[in-house]
């Protein structure tokens, strides 16, 4: 994962409305906690979107396994980029 | 973190609460919201009380969810069964609530008290695209995309439209009801006008519930999941009260097809497409007949499909009469989709199946769009 998705998703996260607890960190459970809601995740896939280049299709995924936490979501960014079907953002 | 809310199943004495909040989501007509809710809810054939779950804050309505009875049948010969479902439906929470935790409160309590009412499964059928960003995060399971298809000619007002859409502070008039064509405004005035010339394939505003039901079981099925389809369902289905309806026959006092289309009620605001919801037919020129008299005698400004669950038939015909994909960004997401959740204690075990069928892949069911509430 780089610098640039973590800081990227750091803003994104505090960025929106969310009740998100004090010294929250990258295992913060986001999804099952209930701080990321539909329409919070509908954002996420958009978020991810813009960051792969690519459509992220949700229904072919566990969500809540694979983008459950700051650093699942970091992971999946990862993954999708090392399966080579996009370049990390500079 | 979620702020706690209160939890209570619906009782009558909510319904106006209820539909007060149901004012936000699509339309602001409260008499009508609550004659939905009566429909859809208490006059339901399968369940025996509303199944609706209400969310409170400081004695204050902010949140429901709707659950709506179905029946469903799958499997052939022994391992035939039929089996009443809830569908999820109807998913409202105060815009300043929103964000809190408040969708997953009442979920987790609806689905335990649905478990304990005797269910093994819970469905949603037309969930928008956030509403299943939300269920697949609550363990539910695609069954599949439904491959949204339609067919929209390029008129001057959608040009105009199409325009306004793309330019800077003009955009937000691109859905002023000032641009709605004739057609959009009174989607059956020409279907209407072809029922009273006449021709070989009727046009009508009533459904023949005898006929159809013989229709559906004189033509059989594999098995695949399908919903009941009997003069129970179609006395009940085309009530809603937020959606006018057409009939199209082939053949006489016993019916070799039917075509149901579907416009949204005229005081709905938002505009929506003409629906292919329902096709039968004893052939594959009964059903093609029936398209193209829709498609001919229709003259609608925009028709719309689901793709994935018609005879391979039909959507060849659809195809080759200007049907494309449409709404492609929802598609990229898989919606829409048939979503699925096994609840009760026994659903980290449960088979996901239905009379052998399996809940959880679209090639077991045999979907039509009258048997969600996108139809």
């Amino acid at each position: 994962m780089t610098q640039a998705d973590r800081e990227a998703l750091i803003g994104f996260l505090e960025g929106r409305n969310l009740l998100l607890p004090p010294g929250w960190n990258e295992e913060t459970r986001l999804i099952e906690s209930g701080i990321l809601d539909s329409l919070g995740l509908f954002e996420l896939i958009l978020w991810l979107e813009e960051r792969l280049g690519q459509p992220v299709d949700p229904t072919r995924f566990e969500l809540a396994v694979e983008l459950g936490t700051m650093g699942d979501i970091l992971r999946f960014l990862e993954r999708r980029r090392g399966e080579g079907r996009s370049p990390a953002p500079r | 973190m979620s702020i706690p809310c209160e939890i209570v199943r619906y009782t009558p004495a909510h319904k106006r609460q209820v539909a007060q909040l149901e004012t936000q989501l699509w339309y602001s007509d409260l008499p009508l919201a609550v004659r939905y809710i009566e429909w859809k809810y208490e006059q339901n054939p399968y369940a025996s009380e509303p199944e609706i779950y209400l969310a409170f804050l400081g004695g204050k309505l902010v949140g429901v969810r709707g659950f709506y009875g179905s029946r469903w049948e799958a499997g052939v010969g022994a391992s035939r069964v039929v089996s009443t479902i809830p569908v999820a439906d109807d998913l409202i929470v105060a815009p300043e609530h929103r964000n809190r935790g408040v969708v997953t409160q009442i979920m987790r309590a609806a689905l335990q008290d649905l478990a304990q009412r005797g269910h093994r499964y819970v469905l949603n059928l037309s969930g928008g695209q956030i509403t299943v960003m939300g269920s697949l995060a609550m363990g539910w399971k695609s069954a599949g995309p439904l491959e949204a298809i339609g067919r929209a000619p390029r008129t001057a007002i959608t040009r105009v439209r199409s325009a306004l859409q793309k330019a800077r502070f003009f955009w937000r008039f691109a859905e002023s009801p000032l641009l709605r064509s004739g057609a959009e405004r009174r989607p059956f005035r020409r279907l209407d006008a072809a029922a009273r010339r006449g021709g070989p394939v009727a046009i009508a505003r009533e459904p023949r519930v005898e006929a159809m039901s013989e229709l559906v079981e004189r033509l059989g099925w594999d098995g695949r999941i399908r919903h009941v389809r009997d003069p129970e369902f179609f006395g009940w289905r085309f009530g809603s009260p937020l959606a006018s309806y057409r009939f199209l026959y082939v053949g006489g006092d016993r019916l070799e097809g039917y075509l149901v289309l579907r416009a949204p009620h005229q005081s709905i605001q938002v505009r929506t497409p003409v629906k292919i919801v329902d096709l039968e037919g004893s052939s594959a020129e009964v059903r093609s007949a029936l398209l193209e008299t829709a498609i001919d005698s229709g003259g609608f400004p925009g028709l719309y499909a689901w793709g994935a669950t018609l005879p391979i038939d039909a959507r060849d015909r659809l195809s080759a009469l200007g049907f494309h994909p449409v709404h492609l960004e929802a598609r990229a997401h898989g919606c829409p989709c048939v979503l699925v959740k096994a609840i009760g204690p026994d659903s980290t075990t449960s088979s996901w199946e239905l009379g052998g069928r399996r809940l959880t892949d679209l090639a077991d069911w045999d979907l039509r769009m009258l048997e969600t509430m996108a139809g």
